[in-house]
């Protein structure tokens, strides 16, 4: 079952055409791949989230998807900070610590896309007085944003 | 983060009304902030290096 109907899909499709300035790549974390059985509600929503992952990124040959699983790969996990799932890093032509934690379902659905594309540009569209801010900061900044799919 | 999926971290940090923001797990804000205060939030959170100045600042 297609998550995006052919005219939602044309639409992202063209925006990443016009908007993507770079690749993009999806590390997706998994509680785990195939075999193992897991409580119910967790399987269904991690599965769900992969299939949306996997249109997505066939919509643009700039978009790659990497799954993982974090019962078997907990170096890939460590690797990129990954401690919950399901979870998606988004790296563009670096790692900046963008990660989504959870379905990309509703209206984060466009969260995510917005994610990719700013992901995608190296300089991201924030203010002088901003960068100057944030270039000055003493400690790390660990930003969680909390959302409700609606 | 999806709060719906991991009630834990939203009981955690008290999250009822989203957007809601939390940084380095002490500093929060609720709703869609504008820009300035949004890095506001961050630096009061992540704290400032101390401008070089030869002057004393308290």
């Amino acid at each position: 079952m297609a998550f995006l109907n052919e005219q939602d899909a044309a639409f992202v499709r063209k925006r990443f055409e016009d908007e993507l300035a770079s690749e993009v790549t999806l590390e997706f974390f998994t509680p785990s791949i195939g075999g193992l059985a897991l409580p119910g509600q967790d399987a269904e929503m991690a599965e769900y989230a992969r299939q949306i992952l996997t249109e997505v990124a066939a919509l643009s040959p700039r978009i790659t998807l990497n799954v993982h699983s974090m019962a078997s790969e907990p170096e890939a996990a460590a690797r990129f900070g990954v401690a919950r799932t399901p979870a998606t890093a988004i790296l563009g032509a670096a790692d900046y610590g963008v990660r989504f934690y959870g379905m990309p379902a509703g209206y984060e659905f466009a969260t995510l896309l917005e994610l990719i594309l700013d992901v995608s540009k190296a300089q991201p569209p924030l203010s002088e007085a901003t960068k100057a801010t944030l270039g000055r900061l003493k400690d790390e900044a660990h930003i969680q944003v909390f959302v409700t799919p609606t | 983060m999806e709060a719906s999926e991991f009630p834990d971290l939203a009981q955690r940090f008290s999250v009822y009304a989203v957007p809601k923001t939390v940084i380095n797990e002490t500093t929060e804000f609720v709703g869609a902030q504008p820009e300035a205060a949004f890095v506001g939030y961050v630096a009061q959170a992540a704290g400032m290096q101390e401008a070089s100045t030869t002057s004393e600042e308290s």
